[in-house]
Parts: C-alpha cells; structure tokens; sequence
C-alpha cells in the first residue's frame, strides 16, 4: 500500500511544482509574458546595438550611452565585458568624457544626469578598474549638492538639493538620478549626502506632516521641486512621485516610514499605466514615468499594487505588456506625442523601456 | 503726384545712416540729379543732408509715414529730446532708468529668484539689459571713418557695466562668484553692442530710426526661446532646430559667458519647451570668433562700397 502511495505523492508534487512555475514566475510574473517581454528586450537591445556609432556612443551623448550600456549589462542575457565591443566601446565612450573635477559628460549641460547614469553603468560591470573613475563622479556629485558650502542654512527649500549642474536650481528628478549614481557606486550610507538629500526629497513630496513649505498639501504625492511642478502649481504626478519614493528608499528610509507609505499610496490611488498620472495630456515624460515606476516598485518589492477601487494590479505583467504594445516594428520605442525630456530620442526612450522590462522581468 | 524713385546703386553705408536713404528714394523732380550722372560720395552726402528732412515732410506719398514721425518725434521730445542719443540729461537718465526697471521687473516676475543662479542671473539680466539699452540709446557712427568714436563710446558704455557690477559686488558678496567671468561678459557686451550699431548703420532703408528697428530685432531675437519655444516642441525632435533656436539668442550669448543653462533656470523651464529638450550651446569662443568676423566683414564692406563711386539715377521728365 505505502509503494502504491508513494509515486502518486511524489507525481502529485512534481506536477504542482511544474504549474506553479508555469502560472507564475517566482517574481509574480506571469510566464507567457515575462518570455514575450525578454523577446522584446532582445528585440530593444538589438535596435540600441545596430545604432551604436563608430566611437560607441548613442546620439553622441554620454548620458543615453551610459542608459544604453546599463541596459544591456542588466537584461536577462546578463551581457558582460568579455561579450564584444558593443560593450567595451560605449564604456571607452564613457571613459574618455571624464573631466578634470570628476564629472563625465561631454557637455557643461546635464552633468548631473550625465555623470549619475554613467556611475550606474559603470557600476553595472561590476569591475574594479572603474573604482577611482566612480570615487571622482561621486564627489563630483557631492559637491552638486546645494548646502552650506553654497551658502544655503538647512531651513532653505533648495538645501540637499541637486541640480543639473550649471548652476540652476535644484529638482527631483536630478536628485533622484544622482542618488541612484550614489546608491550604485556603494557610497557610504553613513555619508551626510543622505541626510541632506532626505530633506530635499521630503520636501518635494506633497505631506505637510513631513514638509515644512507652506504650500504642501496632503495627497502624498512629489512635485518636480519644492514649490513648482510643471503641470501648474505644486501639482503631484506619476514620475516625480515614482521618483521621490525611490529616492526616499535609495536614502535608506524604511519601507513603512510613513513618507514611503504615503508616495506609495499616491501610486496606488492613481495607478494607471496608460499615461503618466496628473502630467500635462498625460503624454509628457511619458517613458520616465515607466521607467521610474518599474524600478520604483521593483526596490518597494511589491508584487501586487492595489489601487483605491480595490483591484489588485500586477505592475510587472501590466508594464510589459504596455511596453510590448508600444513597440515599434524595429524594435525601438519613442514618445510620438511629445518630445519633452528628450522622449522624441529613440536611443534613449528605448533605453529606459528596457531598463524598465529589465526590472520587471528580474 | 508721384515722385520718381531714385535708384542708389550700389548702396554705401553714410547714405544710410539713421534712415538717410529714405529721402533719397524719394527726391522731388527739381531733384539736381535729373537722368543718371556720376557723382562722388561727397555730392552724394550733400544732397542728402541738404533733402534729409525738407523732403519728407514735403513727400504727398508719405503723408501717413510722416504722421506717424511727428508723433513718434512728439514722444521723443516728452522724453526731453528730438532724437535720442544726441546730449541732454534726458541721456545719462534715460538708459540707467531702462536697465534698472529690466532688473527690477525680472527680480517681479521671478526672472531672478532666490538661489544658486541668483548671482549669474541678475548679471545675465544686467548685461542683456544694457545691451538694449546701448542699442536705443547709443548714437552710431555715422560713417566707418568714425568708428573709433563709436568703438569709444561702447567701450566705455561696456566699462559702465563693469563699473555697476562691481557696485554690486561690494554690496552683494553672492556676486563675488561671478568676478572671474566679468572679462568675458563685458567682451561680449561690447562684441554684441558693436555688432548691432553696425548694423543699425547698415540694416534699414525705410525707417527713420533704425536702431528702433533694430532693438525691435534685438528684444525679438532674445525672447525667440519663449515665444519660438512651442514650435520646436511641436515639431518633435529637430535638434538642428533647437540648437538653433537656442543659438541664435543674444540672451544665450549672455548665458554662455557666464556658464549659465539659463534655460533650465525656473522662470525658463516654466516658460519655455526648450528646457526640456535636448540642446548644446555652442562655447563661447565660437561666438566671441563668429562675432569678430561679422563685425570685421560689415566694416570692410562699409568701407568699400564708401570708396566706390555712386550712381544715382532717376526718371527723366
């Protein structure tokens, strides 16, 4: 009796294990699409390899590059050095605009995005030659960081803030690039960087408990920077709430820190993957806002987003197919509707679908 | 009655001078100059000086146009003066009064808020505006024999600038920082101002005024990033467009000698497309190099076509 029992347990098990595994995959995704979504990443890493240029840029802009490289070094073929120039050229590329104060850009423009995106991919290849290059931008983009250096008191709505690097004023989307640079070259979490740039970020974020400018309101959401959004007013939206709950994460706040929780309740309150919530016709930053909200939920580790009607989401399932409907035919992607934030550049909207499609499928 | 049109051909810079020509496109028929005869620059000059004013008030064909100078003379005269830029209080007044109302109008509307740009910002402001005002208020010279006075008086109109910001930087020490870019921003300035009074002695042969014609180009060209912005958004990714577009700004030259992505500066990233798409500037010693040729290629062409004999001609009786 026990031997007859016995392989019918053992077959019972195995074919649970085998479904399970086909229904959903250990990250929540389901199967069917996370096979299509790698096909589409193949599919964008081919369309950004063919447009590589001959010194190993794309559009011979160190930041797009350094995007292009992070997505091929952290897509599911898990790309390294030893793969071919189409590895080893963009980093040359990126490796040859390093400049004297630790910034790599080959622009006075941008240097912030330029040199946090390039710390990423640098990051990315998990090679030691790169250590003294990162050590020079993350100083670089230390030294960015509007503080009492700049003759800014913390009581100041710019302080811990970072710019684009010209001189301009701080925002959110550049402090979160930067953090994320700083996060990725493994900078001290000790570092007082943190702590300035987490007065910043809180005070982008519409909380009043936690923002002490007179215009917070109280729905959760982030701006572009304290006092100013783009979409009128100090209006909340999809990528710059994505981005501020990253950014409170990359400074090392706990997941259920009520800053974290209210940016996540915003996302859930206005989940939707068809355009980028509380934008401008909703087309605008469009691809940031995937991009940033695909990391975004991939670092707050939720599988399953709830939104305020009570329908439970699978983001990963739902950014990908979104993704895979908007790709074009040779691969590529691009924000026909607005050229805003470079989104009419197809290396660099294909770039970040594919970091997005990255963070889902991993 | 009409009065035939007197071809000047070729055109040379003292005929027109602060809209001389205009008199001379519309000599009456007692005009010394019935058929086509050769005379030398100087008959030329004469003539001109002898016509300037008599004749357009006289022109039946322009009685509309003559209006519109008398009331635009009327304006001037309120203003303390028949034309602007020839002596008077009214003249050390009236440009210190513009640049101090640009400052104080930008410092409103938050062309210059608080904040890291604050210092290169109020120079951009400080030097644009001086700019304008050179442009309105500067007499060109009336003849590139005459250029060293007019090189003068913008040399001395850009040390007024370096003057006023070191003012400021005793009294502001957040301006302190931009002390080392000062030799490029005045360098500019004064490139920027010689170029524009060349051209307001080169670019009009209509209108009586023509540096109104050319601050009217000028205050066009700077604002072209706000008001041109929508249509290089709409126009989706056209780099070559931005860059020119963003380029062909004084306000970018401005923006390039003080280190300053004045486009992504608040008021500009909320007014204008163009701080959100991809653009470069060009450096500013390609400007500063662009400038000196354009410049050096005006006053060479002024001067030749000085040299050259003229012709004018008219309709015969």
């Amino acid at each position: 009796m026990k031997h007859k029992i016995l392989p019918f347990v053992l077959f019972s098990l195995l074919l649970s294990a085998v479904s399970t595994g086909l229904l959903a995959d250990s990250n929540g995704m389901d199967p069917e699409i996370r096979s299509k979504a790698k096909r589409a990443v193949d599919a964008g890493l081919h369309y950004l390899r063919t447009h590589q240029q001959e010194n190993g840029s794309l559009s011979n802009s160190v930041g797009v590059t350094a995007l292009g490289l992070r997505a091929f070094l952290q897509s599911h073929r898990g790309y390294k050095e030893s793969d071919g120039a189409f590895i080893t050229r963009p980093i040359q590329f990126l490796l040859e605009h390093v400049n004297d104060d630790g910034s790599i850009s080959e622009t006075n423009q941008n240097r912030n995005y330029n040199t946090a995106v390039c710390m990423t991919a640098l990051a990315a290849t998990n090679n030691d030659r790169y250590a003294e290059v990162l050590a020079g931008a993350r100083n670089f983009l230390k030294g960015l960081q509007i503080d009492e250096g700049d003759g800014y008191e913390s009581d100041h709505a710019y302080y811990g803030g970072i710019g684009y690097g010209g001189d301009e004023r701080p925002d959110l989307s550049n402090a979160y690039m930067a953090l994320e640079g700083l996060r990725a070259s493994a900078t001290d979490p000790d570092d007082p960087v943190w702590k300035k740039a987490l007065i910043f970020v809180s005070r982008s974020q519409n909380r009043s408990e936690s923002n002490d400018q007179e215009w917070a309101a109280n729905d959760g959401g982030f701006t572009y920077m304290p006092g100013f959004s783009p979409n009128g007013g100090t209006a909340s939206y999809g990528g710059m709430t994505s981005a501020g709950l990253l950014s409170l994460l990359f400074a090392g706040v706990d997941k259920e820190d009520p800053r974290v929780q209210a940016a996540y309740d915003w996302i859930r309150a206005n989940y939707t993957l068809e355009y980028n919530p509380g934008s401008e016709g909703g087309t605008q930053g469009l691809y940031y806002y995937y991009n940033v909200f695909a990391k975004a939920m991939s670092a707050y580790g939720a599988d399953m987003v709830v939104d305020s009607d009570g329908t439970a989401h699978n983001w990963r399932n739902e950014i990908a197919t979104k993704l895979m409907d908007l790709q074009n035919d040779d691969g590529s992607w691009v924000n026909p509707d607005s050229p805003r934030w470079w989104e009419g550049n197809k290396d660099l909207v294909t770039a970040w679908s594919v970091i997005a499609l990255n963070a889902a499928i991993n | 009655m009409r009065f035939p049109y007197d071809l000047v051909s070729p055109p040379s810079l003292h005929r027109i001078v602060a809209g001389r020509i205009w008199p001379l496109q519309a000599l009456p028929r007692q005009s010394p100059c019935s058929g086509t005869q050769r005379i030398c620059t100087g008959e030329a000059r004469s003539i001109e000086r002898a016509f300037a004013l008599p004749i357009r008030t006289e022109n039946p064909d322009n009685t509309a146009g003559d209006k519109i100078r008398q009331r635009k003379s009327t304006i001037w005269k309120i203003s303390g003066k028949r034309r602007i830029g020839s002596g008077g209080a009214y003249r050390e007044m009236l440009p210190i009064t513009l640049i101090f109302l640009t400052l104080l109008m930008s410092k409103f509307l938050f062309v210059i808020p608080e904040g890291p740009a604050y210092p290169a910002l109020s120079t951009l402001v400080l030097a644009a505006s001086t700019w304008f005002a050179g442009i309105l208020f500067l007499p060109p010279a009336d003849h590139p024999r005459q250029a060293g006075h007019g090189t003068l008086a913008v040399l001395i109109w850009c040390l007024k600038l370096v003057f006023v910001f070191l003012a400021l930087a005793v009294l502001d020490p957040a301006s302190r920082s931009i002390l080392p870019l000062l030799p490029r921003v005045a360098a500019t300035l004064f490139l920027l101002l010689s170029l524009s009074l060349l051209l307001t002695t080169r670019i009009t042969a209509r209108f009586t005024d023509s540096r109104q014609v050319v601050a009217g180009i000028a205050a066009a060209l700077a604002a072209l990033p706000v008001w041109l912005g929508p249509l290089v958004e709409f126009s989706g990714n056209a780099p070559l467009l931005t860059n020119t577009l963003v380029g062909a700004s004084p306000i970018t030259v401005f923006a390039v000698a003080l280190d300053l992505d004045y486009l992504r500066t608040t008021w500009f990233y909320a007014h204008s497309a163009l701080g959100s798409l991809r653009y470069d500037y060009l450096s500013w010693s390609a400007y500063a190099t662009g400038f000196v040729i354009v410049i050096a290629g005006l006053v060479l062409a002024a001067l030749r076509a000085d040299n050259r004999p003229v012709f004018i001609s008219s309709e015969k009786e």
